[in-house]
């Protein structure tokens, strides 16, 4: 990845990340109803699925995802993207898109955002970051039925248009994105 | 063959070697194993053929020529039988190759001379040459520090892939059979699978070791940390061929020198980077990465470091200045792994 792109994405870490307070020009922060809303009810206990699959260990997580993808648990899949481990965010994705359950969209829209940042580890972790995009973009239009017209890399530009069609995607369709997962 | 020996730190580094030697402890042995040798092995291994020992050979004599203790030569020779072997012997001298085949014999008479006159080709090149530094006077609440000049590794494996080619060669192409490997665990920073980092035999990887210097306690979510620093790593992995800093091959790799003749590729730009709004004007932190890069094989379904490591190594510096942004502090980037 050439530097210049390095430096892109470098300039959006503070823009996206909640930690930062700022915000790229053009770029907005998720707003309600697209916020992650805790699920109504469960039958398991919740907090310690939770820490596991937020887990910073790889493969109690993954475990963690597997288990609740299998168990058809969408509350605890979903909160996989908020996984600090990249690979961990990208196989919830992956699970999302086999899911195929367009209330996933407003996290989706959030793991996106959130996937700009840049984070410590240079080339490995930018060409994860890479493939997260495309795979998040891509569920996106499988449960959107939305189209992006993508450059070769993607760009922050591109990235912005999902975005925005997807979160108006979501006004259009309160009664999916504005509901508790189901 | 003396010149291999002259060259120890090489033959080290690719040793698959294939030892003849006669004796009961290798009878019927069917397989190949890797060795990494040390030099006091190999010369151990280099005097049983030279004297066309067998198993009863741990004696005085010979410990006593390789001035080493009958405890240490029977411990090693116990533990060298009892590993799974093909026997092998051309030449009376001991052959260094990465085989494993049934064919070995054959192939490996027809392929001596090419082995001999290209294993030298065996290195990494790595056009590092320095960096340049570049202070972005944005409208951002950040600045990014670039590499310009960036890091890239190419390790020539010609003369075990290209010049050979013999139908009955190992075949060391296309994906690696075990697909829980290369083993490792999780990246010490990232926490990502290390699994990934190879879909092939072949594999261009990296270990990293490293050390946070922050004398002014910035939080680690204005940092890219973002959430929290980790331990000072300060040895790398105990086993050679773990790439502790390799959890994908798209970052860009080749990893397939049939297609790239000969040749493995890999890349790098290590990135650490502070939000503006972090510390006061004249704080500091500090960010030492070393690196080893190195390529391995998977020889039936088990990794080996095939090369040497190479090391290289970048001291982020940043300094917050009077702008109001951290900017670089004379940051370093070196093909050493020195000042850790």
């Amino acid at each position: 990845m050439k530097w210049e792109t390095n430096l892109l994405l470098f300039m959006t870490l503070c823009a996206c990340f909640t930690s930062c307070t700022n915000l790229e020009p053009g770029m907005t922060q998720a707003k309600e109803p697209f916020e992650i809303q805790q699920p109504a009810t469960q039958t398991t206990p919740v907090i310690e699925q939770d820490n596991n699959i937020l887990s910073k260990d790889y493969a109690v997580a993954e475990k963690a995802l597997n288990k609740a993808f299998l168990e058809k648990n969408n509350n605890i899949v979903r909160l996989g993207l908020k996984n600090s481990i990249l690979s961990i965010r990208l196989k919830t994705v992956e699970a999302i898109r086999e899911i195929n359950n367009e209330t996933f969209v407003p996290s989706l829209i959030e793991a996106l955002q959130e996937n700009q940042i840049l984070l410590e580890g240079g080339s490995e972790i930018q060409s994860f970051q890479e493939e997260l995009n495309k795979t998040i973009i891509s569920t996106l239009e499988q449960l959107t039925k939305l189209k992006f017209n993508l450059s070769n890399p993607i760009s922050s530009k591109d990235i912005k248009e999902v975005l925005d069609k997807s979160q108006e995607w979501c006004k259009s369709n309160k009664e999916v994105c504005n509901t508790n997962f189901k | 063959m003396q010149d291999r020996l002259s060259n120890r730190n090489l033959v080290k580094s690719i040793a698959f070697g294939l030892v003849q030697i006669t004796g009961d402890g290798i009878k019927g042995a069917e397989r190949i194993m890797a060795l990494n040798y040390e030099e006091l092995e190999y010369r151990i291994l280099q005097k049983l053929v030279e004297k066309g020992v067998n198993s009863e050979t741990y004696d005085e004599e010979l410990a006593e020529s390789l001035s080493i203790s009958k405890e240490y030569l029977r411990v090693f020779l116990t533990d060298f039988y009892k590993k799974d072997w093909i026997g092998m012997i051309v030449g009376g001298t001991i052959q260094l190759y990465p085989a494993g085949f049934t064919a070995f014999h054959k192939w490996e008479k027809q392929n001596q001379q090419n082995i001999s006159n290209n294993i030298n080709n065996l290195t990494f090149n790595a056009p590092v040459t320095g960096f340049q530094n570049q202070t972005q006077n944005s409208t951002q609440n950040v600045h990014q520090v670039n590499i310009t000049n960036n890091p890239d590794f190419n390790s020539a494996v010609d003369a075990i892939v290209s010049l050979i080619t013999d139908p009955n060669r190992p075949n060391f192409s296309g994906a690696k059979s075990n697909t829980n490997g290369p083993p490792g665990g999780n990246h010490p920073i990232n926490g990502n699978s290390l699994t990934g980092g190879a879909d092939k035999k072949w594999d261009n990887s990296r270990q990293i070791r490293f050390k946070i210097l922050n004398p002014n306690n910035i939080s680690a979510s204005d940092t890219t940390f973002v959430s929290a620093f980790p331990s000072d790593l300060t040895n790398y992995p105990l086993d050679d061929f773990v790439g502790n800093d390799d959890i994908t091959t798209t970052d860009p790799e080749t990893n397939d020198p049939y297609s790239n003749n000969g040749v493995l590729t890999g890349h790098d730009v290590p990135i650490t980077a502070i939000c503006d709004r972090a510390g006061a004007v004249g704080d500091t932190f500090e960010s030492r990465l070393h690196f080893r890069e190195f390529t391995r094989l998977e020889i039936e379904g088990t990794w080996h470091r095939i090369s040497d490591f190479y090391p290289w190594r970048f001291h982020r510096k940043l300094k917050k200045v009077s702008g109001g942004w951290w900017a670089d502090d004379n940051s370093i980037l070196a093909l050493d792994n020195s000042g850790f």
